[in-house]
């Protein structure tokens, strides 16, 4: 239990995969203008990488690594070379069904994420927590934990970017740095806060 | 040149005062208080703090030379300081004052000069009045500058600062996070040393005494304060290395008293930092009372480091943190209980207040936020249950 809550913490604050590796920035920076649209944002990440990265996981361990089929008798076999092509399948078929469940039963989250839900498919944060689970060698439950400290670290990096950029509204930015030059400098401060708290480990 | 020259020369004669321009149309606000003011007094309520600072660094360094049995003390100060007749005594608080002015000037003045160029450079080049709060921003970065800092890290940090904390996002009233924190906090990542060294505290030749919160980090505990003779009430006057204006609590407290009774900060931010640094020290030690960093006494982490300093004048900018009264207490509290985690948690940043303010004020227009929707959903609630 303690092994959960140490790498769900360090996804979160330490390799927050928005801050600390930048990924999945086009989302982050095209979607941050109100704190409203971050939320369910938010929520569709955390759930997409709580969903795909164990998913994922027990893909690659019970099937893609070498003697993962020792049953059958086919010990040789290593199928990791499939491993990219089976994540963004399994990530965008999961998007798929969640897409098709969110219109059926929350229509009004579904009409809020709108064109960003099927924009998910090819996050790259999506796809680099599994990758990132993959080469980090986690067992299941780590795993679910990492999915889930991996996506609530970029929802909580979005939302305070959008709270920020709407503060922001009433700033006096010069000609040159408007718009998206200011966002991005408004990330670099964000990380560095994050950067304070990188070393921290109990 | 005259573009130029004309923000500067506003900028010196507002240096104090703000103008006398009347507004000619509503609203009309029949008040003294300004921007300036308000800047001014936040430079006020830290003098008690910078005054026990400049002794205490005076102290700290007249100790060490006559530890060292120093014959001669190089260097300019010392030259100024025999031909004016004031002498290294350690006990004589106008020596240690004499001897800590000298070396917080410099610092102070850099600040302030290399302020002025990139504030007169944006008045000039973006045709706007000249922003207010530099001779503030300066010296609450001056105070959190260590005396044996190089003059060129003086310049960057400031620089820093003050361009891309305050100058790019509009000026006083539009950024994000206290420009003075920023510039801090970014000489901090880039040069290690300058905060968290051996030797960087007493500008001593061979002096390296950490700072007592280094003491405690990195040889375990409190038990190795008592070791070499701090006691409470020392580390609360503020007799100890550190920054400039940050070792003494008391001077904060005096200056916090001020704050308040002019209504200049927020004593909602002070308490609640108060309250998050109480509370999640009584968790630590509830965890594990036999840890020797996570069973340190809330009243230790009071007087450890800068968290009085931080807290009083740096945590209550008025622009950075929340606008909310409601909001204003979880900012303090998140300040408060990320301070002590990172405390213990860190050990290569532990001087946790900074990077706590820095990262509550990230989220500060998302507490506002959330303080706001809960208030919206309260009213429709009670106009719903009104009517129906």
């Amino acid at each position: 239990m303690n092994g959960f809550f140490d790498t769900f913490f360090r996804a979160v604050f330490l390799e927050n995969l928005a801050l600390a590796y930048f990924l999945g920035m086009c989302t982050f920076l095209a979607v941050s203008k109100q704190v409203k649209t971050t939320l369910g944002l938010g929520v569709a990440v955390i759930v997409v990488e709580g969903i795909s990265v164990p998913l994922n996981n027990l893909i690659y361990n019970l099937v893609l690594r070498q003697g993962a089929l020792d049953w059958a008798g086919l010990d040789q076999l290593d199928f990791s070379f499939l491993g990219l092509l089976s994540q963004i399948a399994v990530i965008a078929a999961m998007i798929q069904i969640l897409e098709i469940v969110l219109n059926r039963f929350f229509p009004a989250l579904y009409n809020t994420l709108g064109i960003y839900l099927p924009l998910l498919t090819v996050n790259c944060a999506i796809l680099g927590a599994s990758l990132f689970m993959v080469q980090r060698d986690y067992g299941f439950a780590l795993s679910v934990a990492y999915g889930l400290g991996a996506g609530f670290g970029w929802a909580l990096a979005i939302v305070a970017l959008a709270g920020l950029r709407e503060k922001m509204k009433y700033s006096d930015i010069p000609e040159g740095l408007q718009g998206l030059g200011i966002t991005f400098i408004t990330t670099g401060l964000i990380s560095l806060a994050f950067m304070g708290i990188a070393g921290m480990s109990f | 040149m005259k573009a130029f020259t004309r923000p500067l020369f506003i900028l010196a004669d507002r240096f104090l005062w703000s103008s006398h321009a009347v507004t000619r149309s509503a609203p009309h606000i029949r008040d003294a208080i300004h921007v300036q003011r308000v800047w001014n007094t936040f430079v006020i309520a830290s003098l008690p703090a910078w005054l026990i600072g400049l002794w205490s660094l005076g102290h700290q360094t007249n100790l060490a030379i006559s530890d060292f049995r120093l014959e001669e003390v190089p260097g300019w100060r010392a030259w100024l300081l025999s031909k004016s007749g004031i002498g290294f005594d350690a006990f004589s608080v106008m020596d240690c004052l004499a001897h800590g002015l000298l070396y917080f000037l410099p610092v102070f003045l850099i600040a302030l000069l290399v302020g002025a160029f990139w504030e007169a450079l944006f008045a000039s080049l973006r045709r706007r009045p000249v922003d207010e709060g530099l001779l503030a921003i300066a010296w609450l970065f001056a105070l959190m500058m260590p005396a044996t800092v190089p003059m060129y890290q003086v310049a960057l940090g400031m620089t820093f600062g003050i361009v891309v904390g305050k100058l790019i996002y509009g000026g006083s009233g539009r950024y994000l996070v206290s420009p003075a924190l920023l510039g801090v906090a970014f000489l901090v990542f880039s040069y290690p040393n300058l905060l968290f060294g051996e030797g960087a505290w007493v500008p001593v030749a061979g002096y390296d005494q950490p700072t007592v919160l280094e003491l405690v980090n990195e040889e375990g505990g409190i038990q190795v304060i008592a070791a070499v003779d701090y006691s409470f009430w020392q580390l609360f006057v503020g007799d100890r290395p550190g920054a400039f204006g940050v070792v003494s609590p008391l001077g904060a407290l005096l200056g916090a008293l001020l704050l308040v009774w002019t209504g200049m900060a927020s004593w909602r931010v002070m308490v609640g930092a108060l309250a998050g640094l109480i509370a999640m020290s009584l968790i630590f030690n509830l965890i594990a009372p036999d840890h020797e960093l996570l069973s340190i006494p809330w009243h230790w982490h009071v007087v450890l480091g800068g968290f009085a300093f931080g807290t009083v004048f740096i945590s209550t900018d008025p622009v950075a943190g929340p606008m909310t009264d409601p909001g204003r207490w979880g900012f303090g509290l998140i300040v408060g209980a990320l301070t002590v985690m990172i405390r213990v948690g860190s050990p290569t940043y532990y001087e946790g207040i900074m990077f706590a303010i820095l990262l509550a004020s990230m989220f500060s227009p998302l507490i506002d936020f959330a303080v706001t929707e809960m208030n919206i959903r309260r009213r429709r609630l009670r106009l719903l249950g009104g009517s129906g």
